[in-house]
């Protein structure tokens, strides 16, 4: 029955056998390449070490360290990045924060909280070209990192009225003369029940509903005399409604957990396939009613799908996915703000989504410029000089796995990147480049491994 | 062993040669050794006094207090050249100052030549102990060779009776007398045995330029310095270097030495030391031609005229003072700066709102003297206001008028067209703006402008804002711009005392500058979380690393005292002096 199901394409693929647990057998055994897949998509890569723990633990153990990491561990590394990241707000730009994020995402005891808080930040496009204050964007990046895994429900009542989210929608004030429909239609079709799934009524009944709601100098306030208290019709529903009746009724739409459901599984499955609504139907289903985030993402991970061969490097990766994913392999001691920069280069600025859709992601990350800026980071972050020089150091940390020699190094930097994805041609020729022992000969490779197309997917 | 030895004899090789850079009085003949067409000479005439000053204890423990200095004991290399230094302590019955004295202090000569060629020569005070050094570094290096199978790789010939060796390519070597003579090329070292033996034509010794610029820097110098220009500036590179600035602010600040160098056919450098300063002094003959008449602005023309000295203000941090005549430049800005930038076009474009009916060149800047200063100070925060999250110094420029009573108002009007543009463009932003006031202090009303005290929920972190209350006023016949109501009453003060102590001008000085190590280590200590922050994403270490090196900066500023340059014309010359007072624990 698995086999079966794994040659299919995705749209026909059974919803029982699709979200039914992995369980490792001889045809889908729990190997390197398996635990590797894991850790790319739900912590934007891991290092040696890990990946060996998780072969070891298999794939239950592994989703579960994932999911519940140590809380002492956790909490201490909130507390000491919270204060950072405050000061930062006060005191430096936009760009200080970026490189704050990125040092999280790369030293995180809880990575795949910050994959999850990456999908709600493109999810709900806020960036600070449109609010234009590095303490709003702090503290709205702060709150989808809290709801993350937690309840969607928590996290849009608290969205609706974000500063953030407001100021990045339209302008600051919101009136029952002129009640601002950005937003509302923001809230309707990427927040909520999805495009296709509201009319204009809709809309305008969500923004009177909104209306009162002001950011003044960086602080939210709401404006009685402002806020529109007649009565408005929202899908389907009539009364007098305000800003967390809309988010209630909005929730209850039997298309929000869909579409939010489908979200996530584009962030974790696929992003180029259209799952049918009965292949998303048990996620959403899970959703429903508390809109608890965390089992649905636990599902997806242990599921058979997520498994497959359907799914195996099929996905692109993000320019934070990218970058993230070669400096965890080797450190957790690189030079953020420089990287930050250079991940905005390719295309994804964080703290900072193009529009209010988000960033498009998919093959949308990839173009030939994006690859050969792409090359280039890599380059420079290997390399000897410039602002990551000695940060990324192959030989040594090969040598901490007793690889000495430059081709055995080469071997695992393959192992490590690519699980050994790579057509034998490849190989061969990358094993080949390595011709001394000189560090710049394993840092060229290392570079030309992580620039193969098979490591822009995951 | 070996194998492991030799990078430690390269390593050890390098700290004696390091040493030699910081090195005592000329040792005789040794300039005789160099030929006349030497591009750069570099002598460290006194060794010994540079070792003394830095092996002071307050110094080495400073030192070995720093993180890289931590890093660095711990690798095997330098472990094994510490197990060297003792080998050669233990053998002499003396500890590394005087060991590297005995070595180094009759002096040490750099000489970079034509063709790629450099010569050293270090005159040892004990050259029994220069040979048994050497001896015992060519018993190591024969070793190596033998045992990689190359021991032909150590090399040695007898030239006019003196014995060369070469213990890898690119360096050849002989000792003559108390003298090493250490070359990249054979021919450098054979031409030195030449010139030892008197053949091999003239010598740097006899150059007019070497002379006339060794007598310029003094005889107290403990280091010297001389490049042939004429040679230098035909070098790509540097011709690059001194080709003019298009940058209006660059050439208002340096174009008087940028033209220096460039009339210069030599140029010389001396270091000084005393019990708590060392001294560089920079000189560059004038050569054939006279100052262009384009950098008058910045020239004093008569023994009245300098820089002013600087206005005193409590908690300053650093001080400028310019003889500028802002009206002479920027009426040859065609000539000084053609280049018609974006910079440029909004600077002219917002002087022309401020300014608006006034001619900039002619009814703005000809309205002031050549006297610019600028004031640098920490500032002090009120428990009303709160101290903001981020501390920025308070900085202000002071220019002398030519009639203060005609131009107040003009700076008046300026200044507040100034606050209400800035007000209008953080009003679109929805962001508090600017308040004008007028205080009286001490007699002079000026006027300010500041933020209104905010609601903030932590006082000791409040709004960047809150670092600036942008004030003007004009105190006798000064007109000051200064970003803090504090500053501009301390500089009421600081003139009211310079106006009754009669201050005169600097002779013949057209730029002073000065930093005070306390007032900037205090700011910046301050700064300190934000600082290691910023360290903690621009290098990627951790918070301990980042606050170690944070913290290290810190100290070293502390020891600073103060950092003084001054820089015009000395004796025909065009003269740079930078002075750095240190004060040890």
């Amino acid at each position: 029955m698995a086999s079966a199901n794994a040659s299919r394409s995705l749209p026909e693929i059974d919803p029982s056998w699709a979200w039914a647990e992995y369980v490792p057998d001889e045809q889908r055994p729990w190997d390197l390449r398996r635990a590797a897949h894991l850790l790319r998509r739900a912590a934007c890569g891991a290092d040696w070490e890990t990946l060996q723990s998780a072969v070891e633990a298999g794939p239950r153990q592994t989703i579960d360290r994932l999911l519940s990491p140590d809380s002492a561990s956790v909490e201490a590394f909130e507390q000491m990045m919270r204060e950072d990241e405050a000061s930062v707000a006060r005191t430096g730009g936009i760009e200080s924060l970026r490189a704050w994020w990125l040092r999280r995402i790369v030293r995180s005891p809880h990575p795949l909280q910050e994959k999850i808080t990456l999908v709600w930040h493109s999810h709900f496009g806020v960036g600070q070209s449109r609010v234009n204050d590095p303490q709003l964007m702090l503290a709205h990046v702060q709150t989808l990192r809290q709801h993350s895994l937690g309840s969607y429900r928590a996290l849009m009542e608290t969205m609706v009225v974000d500063p953030a989210a407001l100021l990045n929608a339209g302008p600051e004030r919101n009136s029952k003369m002129q009640p601002i429909e950005g937003f509302a239609r923001l809230l309707l079709a990427r927040y909520s029940v999805g495009p296709g799934q509201f009319s204009e009524e809709d809309v305008r009944a969500a923004a009177r509903a909104l209306t009162g709601w002001t950011v003044l100098r960086g602080r939210l306030r709401f404006l009685a005399h402002d806020h529109d208290d007649g009565s408005k019709t929202l899908l389907g529903q009539t009364g007098n409604w305000d800003a967390q009746d809309v988010v209630r009724i909005a929730l209850d739409q039997p298309a929000t957990a869909r579409w939010i459901a489908g979200t996530l599984y584009r962030a974790l499955v696929s992003e180029t396939d259209t799952p049918s609504d009965a292949v998303l139907e048990p996620l959403a289903a899970l959703l429903r009613p508390d809109y608890q985030v965390q089992p649905v993402v636990e599902t997806i991970l242990r599921s058979n799908l997520f498994h497959s061969a359907d799914v195996y490097r099929r996905r692109v990766k993000s320019p934070v996915e990218f970058a993230v994913g070669i400096v965890r392999g080797l450190t957790k001691e690189i030079a953020t703000l420089p990287l930050g920069a250079a991940v905005a280069g390719l295309g994804q600025d964080l703290y900072n989504p193009p529009t209010v859709d988000g960033w498009a992601g998919g093959t949308h990350w990839l173009n030939p410029v994006t690859m050969l800026q792409r090359a280039k980071l890599a380059e420079a972050l290997f390399s000897a000089q410039g602002p990551y020089a000695g940060q990324l150091e192959v030989a040594a940390a090969a040598a901490v796995w007793g690889h000495a020699t430059p081709s055995a190094t080469a071997e695992w930097l393959l192992q490590l990147y690519l699980q050994d994805d790579v057509t034998s041609e490849t190989r061969a020729a990358l094993l080949d480049s390595v011709t001394d022992s000189s560090g710049d000969s394993l840092r060229d490779c290392a570079a030309s491994i992580v620039t193969l197309p098979e490591f822009q997917l995951c | 062993m070996i194998r492991r030895l030799i990078p430690s004899t390269g390593l050890f090789a390098m700290l004696l040669l390091s040493s030699v850079a910081w090195s005592q009085e000329a040792a005789p003949g040794a300039t005789s050794l160099v030929p006349d067409d030497a591009l750069i000479v570099l002598r460290i005439t006194n060794p010994r006094a540079l070792i003394e000053q830095a092996a002071q204890p307050q110094i080495v423990s400073f030192v070995q207090s720093l993180p890289p200095y931590q890093q660095a004991m711990a690798e095997p290399q330098t472990k094994q050249v510490l197990g060297l230094i003792h080998f050669f302590e233990n053998k002499y019955d003396a500890k590394l100052p005087e060991l590297l004295g005995q070595l180094l202090g009759g002096g040490i000569t750099l000489a970079v030549m034509p063709n790629d060629q450099n010569l050293m020569i270090v005159e040892a005070e004990n050259g029994q102990m220069l040979q048994e050094v050497h001896d015992f570094f060519l018993t190591i290096a024969k070793g190596e060779a033998k045992n990689q199978g190359d021991p032909d790789r150590i090399k040695s010939a007898e030239y006019r009776g003196v014995q060369g060796w070469s213990f890898t390519a690119g360096e050849s070597h002989a000792i003559a007398g108390n003298q090493l003579l250490l070359a990249n090329k054979p021919e450098a070292l054979k031409a030195a045995l030449d010139r030892r033996a008197g053949e091999g034509g003239g010598s740097i010794a006899d150059s007019a330029g070497f002379t006339a610029a060794e007598k310029a820097v003094g005889a107290d110098a403990v280091a010297t310095l001389y490049a042939d220009m004429r040679v230098l500036k035909q070098l790509p590179g540097f011709q690059q270097a001194l080709e003019q600035d298009q940058n209006p602010l660059v050439r208002l600040l340096f174009a008087p030495l940028l033209a220096g160098v460039n009339q210069a056919t030599w140029l010389a450098a001396g270091i000084t030391l005393d019990a708590q300063n060392v001294t560089v002094k920079l000189l560059a003959d004038r050569g054939d031609g006279q100052p262009s008449p384009l950098n008058s602005f910045a020239l004093p023309a008569t023994e009245d005229e300098g820089a002013m000295p600087q206005l005193q203000v409590p908690r300053q941090i650093a001080g400028i003072s310019l003889f500028r005549d802002l009206h002479k430049f920027y009426a040859s800005k065609d000539e000084l700066f053609g280049e018609r930038t974006s910079g440029l076009i909004f600077f002219e474009n917002m002087m022309g709102i401020f300014f608006s009916g006034k001619d900039l060149t002619e009814e703005v800047l000809a309205a002031t003297l050549p006297d610019v200063r600028l004031v640098v100070a920490e500032q002090q925060y009120g428990d009303t206001t709160g101290t903001p999250a981020m501390q920025l110094p308070g900085f202000a420029l002071v220019v002398k008028l030519r009639d203060p009573e005609a131009f107040h108002e003009v700076a008046e009007e300026a200044w507040q067209k100034a606050i209400g543009l800035i007000n209008f463009t953080r009003g679109q932003k929805a962001l508090p703006g600017l308040i004008i006031d007028k205080p009286i202090y001490e007699g002079t009303k000026y006027t300010i402008a500041a933020f209104a005290v905010a609601d903030e929920p932590d006082k000791d972190a409040v709004d960047v804002r809150f670092n600036f209350q942008p004030a003007l006023a004009v105190y006798g016949d000064h007109l000051i711009m200064s970003s803090t109501d504090a500053l501009t009453r301390d500089l009421i003060d600081a003139l009211a005392k310079e106006s009754q102590q009669q201050v005169a001008p600097e002779s013949g000085k057209h730029s002073l500058a000065v930093v005070q190590g306390a007032a900037l280590a205090s700011i910046l200590q301050a700064n300190r979380g934000a600082m290691v922050r910023q360290s903690m994403v621009e290098k990627g270490t951790s918070r301990e690393t980042a606050e170690q090196e944070t913290d290290a900066l810190l100290a070293a500023i502390r020891y600073l005292d103060r950092v003084q340059v001054e820089a015009g014309e000395q004796d025909g010359l065009t003269a740079v002096t930078l002075s750095l007072g240190y004060r040890l624990p």
